[in-house]
């Protein structure tokens, strides 16, 4: 193997570290990155353009910081590129979308911001569904996200170019958005990890809004241990998100020792797993021996009635994305994809009324499904998805009432977890008959990220999942 | 209400056009997602106790443990 060949091998942390120690040049990885986002990632339709001279560019600074002795970011010279829906003023950004395809902002992202000032690379932007709106990376403008481990299968979306990218090697890392399960969708079908942050942990500002009482920001990456690293860097107090005033500043790495002595671990019975297909079960289940043998305890716990919760999901959904985009609604209704379209519509039909219930009661579902589901534990252990991955036929083609069943089979364990605004993270635990990855999350309470990430890289330090690499990557 | 006094209400609410099927569509997924959540303030709901803001979400469900 050539140097450049094993340069893309390199993950969050690694990359980082490689780079302070003087063993590559930032601009070795930038180069090496872009070349594989140029020639692979096409396979996968993960990229909707490349920035390299700004990116080359980038690294050179780099470079010529620790020539010169310099203290270096905790992502300098790190290659990543991320969701098309995180502003960047002069640079266009078009969030999937035909409508906004020359949109070019004035502002840029806190989350990019602080990856620039860590050293990191942006090397250009990547595919997502249209206005973020596909648990499976479906596009009706710019085509179906495909996934690295087989290219009739769905990447997951919204934040699909995200997960390909990063599970084909092509960045070490990227950033997505989840309203209802956008980053952990593709990360569980690409088989990588992917963390949705507590909903005001990670400031908003930059982004392209869908739904911003659901709307949360954070990594999808190789590792616990890289999802912690971008964490640390882009989560915390942001005076242009109010929502964010409140947010703990830490380390997320600091915890990360393997010991999960004293660790509880609560299993609802029901509504998860029973939608669980019995090879996706085993899977689930050889997971918890695995955190049992890392010393945590696994009690049984029950959930309250998911059918509300994802009901008030969908409502609170529903209406602020119909209010964000009730203008173009009706000024461009020929540039909405249909499937697009007919998720938005709903949110007009509801009176104001039952939005203002679905907010009022937010607290204390929360408080009930944290009693019920968590019941005294540390987090609760669901599948990401509790099927395997669909292929892109099974989510586009035949009678509508399939395809809404496959999607919504799609989000059935993610959507929830938005509405109750807790953080989850999501880890691959092995792969199914055909071939694809399954995954777990694991949920917490508000601002209870350190303990998923030490979970979760205590899990990755006796398996060998996340390392996996797909066919031809 | 018939679809067609809904579509009139929505152009006139909010100034958008749906054709029929779109708005039996919508309507439907809508009125589904809406019994739900009316049914679950019905029972939940107490005029005194209905915080709404994230910001007391999270005050109420934090801390209890590491």
């Amino acid at each position: 193997m050539t140097a450049s060949e094993s340069l893309h091998a390199l993950g969050v942390v690694e990359a980082a570290d490689a780079v302070a120690s003087g063993a590559v040049s930032a601009e070795a990885l930038a180069l090496c990155a872009l070349e594989r986002l140029e020639q692979i990632g096409p396979r996968f339709n993960a990229v909707v353009a490349l920035d390299a001279e700004p990116a080359l560019e980038a690294a050179r600074a780099v470079d010529r910081a620790r020539a010169r002795g310099d203290g270096l970011g905790p992502l300098a010279g790190v290659p990543l590129a991320h969701k098309d829906l995180f502003y960047r003023a002069g640079r266009t950004c078009a969030g999937g979308s035909l409508i906004r395809r020359d949109f070019v902002p004035d502002e840029t992202a806190t989350v990019l911001e602080r990856l620039d000032a860590a050293g990191a690379l942006d090397l250009g932007r990547l595919h997502l569904a249209e206005f973020a709106l596909s648990p499976t990376g479906f596009n009706a403008h710019d085509g179906h996200g495909r996934n690295p481990w087989s290219l009739d299968h769905c990447s997951g979306g919204s934040s699909s170019g995200s997960g390909a990218a990063v599970a084909a090697r092509l960045v070490s890392g990227a950033l997505g958005s989840d309203t209802g399960g956008s980053i952990r969708h593709p990360a569980a079908m690409c088989g990588i990890t992917g963390l949705k942050p507590t909903h005001g942990l990670v400031p908003l500002a930059g982004a392209m809004p869908l739904s911003p009482s659901l709307d949360t920001l954070g990594p999808l990456a190789r590792s616990a241990r890289d999802a912690a690293r971008l964490l640390t860097v882009i989560a915390g107090p942001d005076p242009r998100d109010a929502s964010t005033l409140a947010a703990p500043v830490r380390d997320y790495e600091m915890g990360l020792d393997g010991d999960l002595s004293g660790l509880t671990i609560a299993v609802p019975a029901g509504y998860y797993r029973e939608a669980a297909t019995p090879e996706i079960l085993a899977l689930l289940d050889a997971s918890l021996d695995v955190l049992k043998a890392q010393g945590a305890r696994v009690v049984e716990t029950h959930v309250p009635d998911m059918a509300t919760l994802n009901a008030m999901m969908q409502l609170v959904m529903g209406v602020e994305a119909a209010a964000l985009h009730r203008r173009w609604l009706e000024e461009r209704p020929q540039d909405y994809g249909a499937q697009v379209r007919a998720r938005i519509l709903p949110g007009l039909f509801y009176p104001a009324t039952r939005y203002a219930e679905a907010l009022m009661l937010r607290a204390k579902l929360a408080r009930e499904w944290l009693d019920t589901a968590m019941a005294g534990a540390d987090m609760v252990h669901i599948p990401t998805l509790a099927v395997p991955v669909p292929t892109i036929a099974e989510t586009t083609e035949g009678a509508p009432a399939d395809i809404a069943a496959a999607i919504g089979r799609v989000t059935h364990c993610t959507r929830a977890v938005n509405y109750l605004g807790l953080p989850s993270l999501s880890l691959p635990c092995g792969f199914t008959g055909s071939g694809m990855p399954a995954a777990f999350q694991l949920v917490g309470r508000p601002f209870g990220e350190a303990l998923l990430l030490k979970a979760g890289d205590a899990y990755q330090r006796a398996t060998p999942f996340h390392r996996a690499v797909p066919p031809g990557c | 209400m018939s679809d067609e006094t809904a579509r009139a209400l929505l152009r006139e609410t909010h100034g958008v056009t749906v054709d029929a099927a779109e708005a039996e569509a919508a309507r439907a997924v809508a009125q589904a997602a809406g019994r739900a959540v009316a049914a679950a303030a019905d029972r939940l709901m107490t005029l005194d106790e209905t915080p709404w803001s994230l910001d007391t979400l999270r005050a109420q469900t934090k801390g209890e443990r590491p």
